[in-house]
């Protein structure tokens, strides 16, 4: 709601414009069964032909009128509501570009999309609505209700009765009904992981001959959907039944009483009890709106709640350290480009994922890290990409801590190629330019350093030639060479390929490596579970369990480094 | 009332409604299908829908009776009318209750049929549907779809009948009160037609542009946040929010042209709500003071006024209803069209079940391609003995993968032959086929299960000492017994993280527990490390062990001890034997061997 107000702030004038006509039309609408009551209760008496013909024509005038106005503040109202969506779509956006990698863990991709999607959709319709209904109904009930004061306040004593208890009906129903439809969500989702699985793992399902066993898996899932559905449905379909009951109720009280007065008084209640009732069908109707715009109301606060969420972290201290404001006092590195200096981490701040790593690399160099699965290597890399910020110890590149360079100084420094990394919808051209200011020959020239030239000549568009969302049109290794090509394109002084080759069949992942090592002004760092892709560089860390056990070049590592040794043993056939 | 153009943020097709005749017939026939397994209770739930909006008619004009005899008229008193109107008030929410509670049922008795429709003819698709398809547009049509469908039909439905019940039975009602002020109507009805279609015209295309400029701005949205590391790493932010502010924009244009225009509708209805309300209110004031022949009663005034509300609210329903239905039948087609994909080629009249004995492989002549004027295969032909190993060695994507969905009949051959056993498995069951083989893939899948039941998979019932043993020989028992819940944990919640060489260690021990004659291993330890590798050569060695085994990897040590080796280029065996005489014909194989070597010669 909060976050509404603040938004809405922005559009002062135009919100207080739509509010002010709605007013005005809730006004003109409320007038027209006063007017009824007043031909049927005392123009018709009087027989006066001319002024049934005049109150009849202001009739027509104020249902013109409610209209117009109506109209208008709808117009208005979702020139609101859409801008208030766009802006706040654009900060959440911009916030989560922004996002350090650990925030991103936390929430996660999904959810993160889910809130630029979903919830500011419910946020921006919820708005215009509120601009729509909130004010209407409002006025519509308690203008309704005054009005009703001046025709017979007797007669508004039973509506006053009878609104509190629809509005309880709504509201108990409605309570009872939210663990359902959470659990219901639950069960959803099972369907629709079912679904999803079955859609990515068919060869294994059709391998395996379990079609059956999926079927009836996805029976009982679907069956217990329908079934917590039946019950939330049978729930929810009391409201509408009983709400009329309510509202029907109403009417005969309102009837007897209209009888007993006239009988007690004897004055015509008739165009007054006409009156009434119209108004009782606008006051319930309103009623209505009001009670579905709460439970609205709790779908955009949890909404709205997740937008906040993301909106206030803080990000300009994304990965600052918590105790290394020393000064970046690197004097006596002695011409180190990049440096670790005892640098331990943890994702969860337990158990480390990397201690101790210690090493230097002069400009030009090209390190090697090579090690099991889950032995620290990647989380090695997003480390020295500034990702994450060390729990103790210092990462230094060019004499600088890198994580408290300028954002954009970091970033001019690194080209990345991860095994599996992001390739968005688009061509072969932006896919390596990457959004980057890079000409076609710059592309072209690093593209036949990643040895991809080849997917380039084979498509009819060339450069221009489409690619799929993740690459699908791709195959793997045609993926990772565009992403190796990408990651030189920038000419950054840091290139990092992290496992980028696995795909690549020997003879491409060397002749890729050979262009690589031609590059000589950038500072090169391999992560390869392949022994042939590191045993070329200037130093390799062995990494196990996040801990360095050998460094030194390939023949130093071979004579004594156990494990290296085993693994050139089995993949060289040393 | 839900806003039947308004479809949220999860369309993404808004771009293909608007069906030819004859296919929206179709589709009517195919839902009434849907209907027709309901017939006895749906047409209890027409009846009672009738009797409702009779009985609330009534209950209504009984309410104008009470107001006439309050000042008078009528040949009962108030009393009578007023008890008259509460029995019917009360049979009518009694009546209703039931009803909503017997459609609610009808609804998901439906929903869940179409849904295990879509989902049966899902699971007997080929393979190449998927291969074509994203994974996220199967779940929307299966769920999102679905449900639009059921809303619409279990709503609709009622409306309908409602609606024309309500129109029908007030409309009498009040032509016998004063055929005279029906005229009233005249002006009216023909009014809120002309506006209501108006609007739906003007609005229509609006909608659709909305939902399809706010599809392609999420589609953006999800792609960025996808990449965002990627992004910041790159420092490109300020490219990606510009194209952003682009997107953002034309939906936000699009969300406001269309609302503009959407939220004409509901002033509109009550444009001519109020001027039915007054015309009536005018003209009977009229006729009540005329002392014509053609004259109405306070009653008749107060009942027509009360029933003139009544009969125009339908009226507009069902204008609105049309369009609902409109988008309703977009998401059915999608639904049927996935239900009429033609499966999976039923097998052959007089196919065998496949048992194979020798599990002797032969491939003879086989040309395949995906696209039939693309081959990526041609004129194959090798054999693999039972018990033999064949390793599959090539450049990347140069046609490895094909092999062995030519081999598990996940495609078939264009021309030649695959022959198990010297049987071509084209006559043969394709289940027999699948099962003579195991396979353990590069693209690990797991499911949202029990470690144990993925585990399992391939065999039911398991015991729990079996699944443990295989997952001790495959190197992950210390793993999983880490696990907070050890082989119980759910794989997929929140707090299980496997790494990708995990993943492929518990796809080996599942493929360990099953025995078949014919193994294949495409890249199965890609991701794991060497060490690990080595760790679990023996129990791999096991599994291969009398089976016919294909093997595909990169790493030339897998390769070396298998007894031929097929060295495959541009679609083609370019070689084959085993890996010393490979070596000493220098060719295409040589040249892939030593590449490991080149590097390291040089240092």
């Amino acid at each position: 709601m909060r976050l509404c107000i603040d938004y809405a702030k922005r559009y002062t004038p135009l919100v207080l414009f739509c509010l002010i006509t709605k007013t005005l039309a809730s006004f003109a609408e409320l007038a027209i069964p006063e007017i009824l009551a007043i031909i049927i209760d005392d123009a018709v008496p009087t027989g006066d032909m001319g002024r049934v013909w005049a109150l009849g024509g202001l009739m027509l005038g104020f249902a013109l009128l409610t209209f117009l106005l109506n109209v208008i503040s709808n117009r208005f109202s979702a020139r609101a509501s859409g801008r208030l969506a766009r802006d706040i779509r654009e900060d959440l956006f911009k916030k989560t570009l922004a996002l350090s990698a650990a925030d991103c863990d936390r929430i996660g991709t999904s959810s993160l999309t889910s809130r630029l999607t979903s919830d500011t959709y419910n946020v921006s319709s919820f708005f215009g609505r509120l601009i729509r209904m909130g004010v209407r109904a409002p006025i519509m009930t308690v203008g309704g209700v005054i009005l009703t004061l001046f025709i017979d306040w007797r007669l508004s004593l039973v509506l006053i009765g009878v609104l509190p208890l629809i509005f309880l009906v709504v509201y108990k129903i409605t309570v009872k009904s939210i663990p359902i439809y959470k659990d219901e969500q639950r069960i959803l989702d099972t369907v629709v992981t079912k679904v999803d699985e079955t859609a990515k793992g068919i060869r294994v399902v059709k391998a395996l001959s379990k079609e059956e066993y999926e079927r009836e898996q996805f029976h009982k899932r679907s069956d217990a959907l329908a079934e917590r559905e039946i019950e939330a449905g049978s729930l929810m379909a009391a409201t509408k039944p009983l709400t009329d009951l309510i509202l029907n109720g109403g009417f005969c009280l309102v009837v007897l009483l209209g009888y007993l007065l006239s009988m007690h008084y004897g004055i015509s209640m008739s165009g007054k009890l006409l009156a009434f009732m119209t108004y009782f069908t606008i006051i319930l109707n309103s009623m209505i709106m009001m009670t579905r715009t709460f439970v609205q109301l709790s779908r955009m606060t949890a909404s709205s709640m997740r937008i906040k969420e993301i909106l206030d972290i803080d990000t300009s201290s994304d990965t600052s350290p918590p105790e290394q404001a020393q000064a970046s006092s690197a004097d006596d590195d002695g011409g180190a480009y990049i440096e670790f200096d005892n640098v331990t981490f943890s994702y969860n701040k337990t158990n480390p994922d990397i201690s101790d790593i210690t090493f230097k690399l002069s400009k030009g160099q090209t390190l090697g890290i090579i090690g099991a699965t889950g032995s620290g290597k990647s989380t090695l890399i997003s480390l020295l990409l500034g990702l994450y910020a060390p729990d103790s110890g210092k990462i230094l590149v060019d004499g600088e801590s890198i994580t408290e360079m300028s954002p954009e100084k970091r970033r001019s420094l690194f080209g990345v190629a991860h095994q599996h990394d992001f390739i968005p919808e688009g061509d072969i051209r932006g896919t390596v330019g990457f959004m980057r200011d890079i000409g076609d020959e710059d592309i072209l020239r690093a593209i036949r350093m990643a040895r991809a030239e080849e997917i380039v000549l084979q498509k009819e568009g060339g450069l221009s030639s489409p690619v799929n969302t993740g690459g699908t049109n791709l195959s793997g290794g045609q993926k990772q060479r565009l992403l190796i090509a990408r990651a030189i394109a920038g000419e950054n002084p840091i290139v990092i390929l992290d496992d980028s080759s696995s795909a690549l069949d020997f003879k491409t992942d060397s002749e890729v490596r050979a262009g690589l090592l031609s590059l000589e002004g950038a500072t090169k760092v391999i992560v390869s579970q392949r022994i042939s892709s590191v045993m070329s560089a200037d130093l390799i860390l062995v990494l196990k369990e996040g801990r360095v056990i050998g460094r030194g070049t390939h023949s130093e590592l071979l004579s004594y480094c156990e494990e290296y040794s085993d693994i050139a043993r089995v993949q060289l056939g040393l | 009332m839900r806003n039947p153009l308004d479809r949220g943020p999860r369309d993404r097709g808004g771009g293909r409604d608007m069906l030819k005749g004859r296919d929206t017939h179709y589709i009517y026939r195919r839902l009434l299908h849907y209907l027709s397994h309901h017939k006895l209770l749906l047409l209890l739930a027409a009846v009672l829908t009738i009797v409702s909006s009779a009985l609330a008619i009534n209950g209504t004009s009984l309410a104008g009776s009470a107001i006439g005899a309050i000042a008078g008229e009528g040949e009962h008193s108030v009393i009578y009318y007023l008890l008259l109107m509460a029995v019917f008030y009360i049979l009518s929410f009694a009546i209703s209750y039931a009803l909503a509670l017997v459609m609610t049922h009808i609804a998901q008795r439906i929903a869940a049929r179409m849904r295990n429709d879509v989902y049966d003819s899902l699971v007997r698709l080929p393979v190449s549907y998927f291969d074509k398809k994203q994974a996220g547009e199967i779940v929307s049509t299966v769920t999102y779809d679905v449900n639009t469908v059921d809303e619409s039909l279990s709503h609709d439905f009622l409306q309908i009948i409602s609606s024309v019940s309500t129109v029908i039975y007030s409309f009498v009602l009040m032509l016998f009160i004063s055929p005279i002020l029906i005229l009233v109507f005249v002006v009216t009805i023909p009014l809120s037609i002309i506006m209501t279609t108006v609007i739906a015209r003007i609005v229509r295309p609006l909608f659709r542009k909305r939902s399809e400029s706010l599809g392609e701005l999420n589609g953006y949205i999800e792609e960025m946040i996808a990449g965002q590391r990627v992004i910041k790493t790159y420092g490109v932010e300020g490219a990606v929010t510009e194209r952003f502010d682009g997107y953002n924009k034309r939906a936000t244009e699009a969300y406001i042209r269309a609302e503009a225009n959407g939220t004409m509708n509901g002033p509109s209805v009550n444009l001519i709500n109020n001027i039915s309300l007054a015309l009536v209110n005018m003209f009977g004031a009229l006729l009540f003071m005329s002392a014509g022949p053609i004259t109405i009663t306070l009653t008749g005034l107060s009942q027509f006024v009360l029933l003139s509300r009544k009969f125009s609210g339908p009226i507009n329903q069902i204008a609105n209803i049309y369009s609902d239905i409109q988008s309703s039948l977009a998401a059915a087609e999608r639904v049927f069209r996935i239900i009429d994909e033609p499966p999976e080629e039923a097998d052959r009249e007089g196919a065998e079940m496949l048992i194979p004995t020798r599990g002797d492989v032969e491939f003879k002549n086989v040309s395949f391609g995906y696209l039939p004027e693309r081959e990526v295969i041609s004129d194959l032909s090798f054999h693999a003995e039972g018990g033999s190993v064949t390793a599959i060695v090539g450049h990347t994507g140069a046609g490895k993968t094909t092999l062995i969905n030519l081999l598990m009949r996940f495609y078939d051959v264009n021309s030649g032959a695959v022959l198990i056993d010297g049987k071509d498995i084209r006559d043969c069951t394709r289940e027999s086929v699948r099962g003579a083989f195991t396979m353990v893939l590069q693209d690990t899948w797991l499911f949202s299960g029990t470690v144990y039941d993925n585990v399992a998979y391939g065999r039911p019932g398991v015991t729990r000492e079996e699944v443990e043993r295989v997952c001790r020989a495959a190197g992950i028992h210390g793993f999983i017994s880490n696990l907070k819940d050890g082989y119980d944990t759910v794989i997929g919640e929140a707090g299980v993280s496997i790494s990708q060489g995990q993943k492929q260690l518990l796809t080996i021990a599942r493929a360990m527990l099953i025995n078949s004659r014919m193994l294949i291993l495409d890249e199965a330890t890609s991701s794991v490390d060497s060490k690990t590798e080595r760790d679990i050569s023996g129990a791999m060695i096991r599994l291969m062990e009398g089976k016919t085994t294909f093997v595909i990897a990169h790493r030339l040590s897998t390769v070396t001890g298998a007894d031929r080796i097929l060295v495959i280029d541009g679609g083609n065996v370019v070689e084959i034997g085993t890996h010393e005489e490979l070596l000493c014909r220098r060719g295409k194989y040589y040249e892939i061997y030593s590449a490991q070597f080149d590097v390291h010669s040089t240092i």
